[in-house]
């Protein structure tokens, strides 16, 4: 368990905030690790799991949803606070240099980690398929050029209408496909992407010890991975 | 005999500290943590005959102060254990108590016949109180007949230690664990969870998957202590407290309500060296507390190993 203190914590669309922390520069991060974070609060007994947005040699950077009580206390926690988290947990995402062209699927709080990943890979091409509830909840687009992006929104208030799932871009183009967001986008992307030689997930999933050991986290076909060590990445045929 | 020794039918304890089945795996991942040969004892995760993979997700909620889990005893199966997750215990300085699950009197059997060759195994915990399977477990622990039969059989044919791990959902836990005691066994493990449950408001069901689930952590503990008491009011069986402990004055407040020796679980998923940290410092609370040793403690009778 180690300590982190607040840097910067502000808001960035409806109910979702990106929270900064020092970190010593040995500290070592990959993007598709995630912190569980401990709240100083009797009502909290557990550590909430995120994933990183942001990773340099001396600070990290969450983006959350408040969801409920222990987010929304998260949310009230002011720049100088200390927080206790376990960190680094979990395998990252892999990354092959030889590939050129990288396609993104991402809904919702799900381009949270793939921020990270891609500040990973310079010099790429990369290719994003986001999908968001609506305009109010748009975050983490300022980096990314509009002519790499296919924007869906549930309602339509911006981009197109829908969700990741009626893009028709062919992810047999891309040399590696990255995916993170809802559980029924997942569920449903998953199996086009069965065949992909490089396609991988992250996935999200109520855990309590964070070290393999309580099986509370587990995924795939019949329950042999935990998310907390296997994953959160998994190769997409590794899951289906 | 140190100040924190504790000798239990078929465990001679170097401490009264030890994981609670479930918490611990089997050792792998705990291992990277610390020595587990600190440990007084190692508990295993709940062995069947068969593999188990346990119920859908989500398997856990969390409650103020607690954790519920429902995670319906994922095993790898008995042969599979004694093939790769035994020899690995067996590399440490500790004894080793294995817990075991079944659906049927049956299967219960099959597990601690299979276990019966292995010496290091010194001791076999009976699960017969989760409350996230349909058959066995709890049903097992909740009806004083039947689980009287079922301890009577295993201690037929059973060389080894045997000790019931008691269920707190039942209405006399005292009829209970004197039914384990007229059929033989050589102590108690005291209590597995709690029936709890959480809702999410917004999909208007349970969170876990399977519904009610089993409490866990300090929430309980009170509520520990109090069953630990009464059933300590009945017997002299070796008892071995669970629920709830996360510090060394939890330790010592068990053993004061009438527990030999303890489990820690739920405290262990916050902070995986607990059981470590506690063993370093459990002596120096002692002398706060003027207590000399362990054994000084104990209410129930004193074992040979």
């Amino acid at each position: 368990m180690q300590t982190f203190k607040i840097k910067a914590h502000r808001k960035i669309a409806c109910d979702v905030y990106e929270i900064t922390f020092e970190k010593p520069e040995d500290l070592m991060i990959q993007s598709g690790q995630f912190a569980l974070v401990y709240l100083d609060h009797p009502d909290f007994y557990l550590g909430r799991p995120f994933s990183f947005s942001n990773i340099s040699a001396t600070d990290f950077t969450i983006i959350y949803k408040v969801v409920g009580q222990g987010t929304q206390y998260l949310s009230t926690l002011e720049r100088g606070t200390d927080v206790k988290m376990r960190v680094p947990l979990g395998q990252g995402f892999p990354i092959d240099t030889s590939h050129q062209k990288i396609l993104i699927y991402a809904g919702g709080l799900g381009l949270a980690p793939l921020l990270s990943l891609v500040q990973g890979l310079k010099d790429k091409t990369i290719h994003y398929v986001l999908g968001f509830q609506s305009e109010k909840d748009i975050y983490g687009l300022a980096k990314i050029p509009s002519q790499q992006l296919e924007l869906f929104t549930d309602d339509g208030s911006k981009g197109k209408k829908g969700n990741v799932l009626n893009s028709e871009i062919d992810p047999f183009d891309y040399d590696a496909v990255y995916a993170c967001g809802p559980e029924k986008m997942l569920t449903a992307l998953m199996p086009q992407l069965k065949a992909h030689p490089h396609a991988y997930v992250s996935i999200e999933e109520r855990m309590a010890c964070g070290s393999g050991i309580c099986m509370g986290c587990v995924c795939g076909k019949n329950n042999e991975k935990r998310v907390c060590v296997e994953g959160p990445v998994f190769k997409v045929k590794e899951l289906v | 005999m140190s100040r924190l020794s504790v000798k239990l039918p078929g465990l001679n304890l170097k401490n009264p500290i030890m994981p609670a089945s479930g918490t611990f795996g089997f050792g792998r991942e705990m291992s990277e943590f610390y020595d587990l040969s600190h440990l007084g004892c190692l508990i295993t995760k709940s062995v069947t005959a068969a593999k188990r993979e346990g119920n859908p997700t989500p398997r856990l909620a969390e409650t103020q102060s607690g954790l519920l889990n429902s995670i319906g005893l994922q095993n790898p199966g008995v042969d599979y254990f004694l093939k790769n997750d035994l020899p690995f215990l067996e590399t440490y300085e500790t004894p080793i108590m294995v817990n075991v699950a079944g659906s049927t009197q049956e299967e219960y059997l099959e597990v601690v016949r299979a276990l019966e060759p292995f010496d290091s195994i010194k001791a076999i915990e009976l699960n017969v109180s989760c409350p996230n399977v349909s058959e066995g477990g709890m049903a097992f622990g909740q009806n004083p007949k039947v689980l009287k039969s079922l301890v009577a059989k295993v201690k037929q044919i059973s060389s080894k230690a045997i000790y019931v791990k008691l269920s707190p959902n039942v209405t006399s836990i005292q009829e209970i664990a004197l039914a384990c005691e007229a059929a033989g066994a050589d102590g108690l493990t005291m209590i597995n969870t709690l029936k709890g449950l959480r809702m999410d408001l917004n999909r208007r069901e349970p969170i876990i998957k399977r519904g009610v689930a089993g409490l866990s952590g300090p929430a309980i503990k009170s509520v520990a202590l109090a069953l630990v008491y009464e059933v300590r009011q009945v017997t002299q069986l070796p008892i071995i407290g669970i629920g709830g402990i996360e510090t060394e004055e939890d330790v010592l407040e068990m053993l004061m309500a009438g527990a030999n020796a303890v489990q820690i679980g739920t405290a262990n998923f916050k902070n995986p060296k607990v059981m470590l940290e506690i063993i370093e410092n459990l002596e120096s609370v002692m002398d706060q507390y003027h207590i000399e040793s362990i054994e000084s403690l104990s209410k129930g009778e004193k074992n040979e190993a």
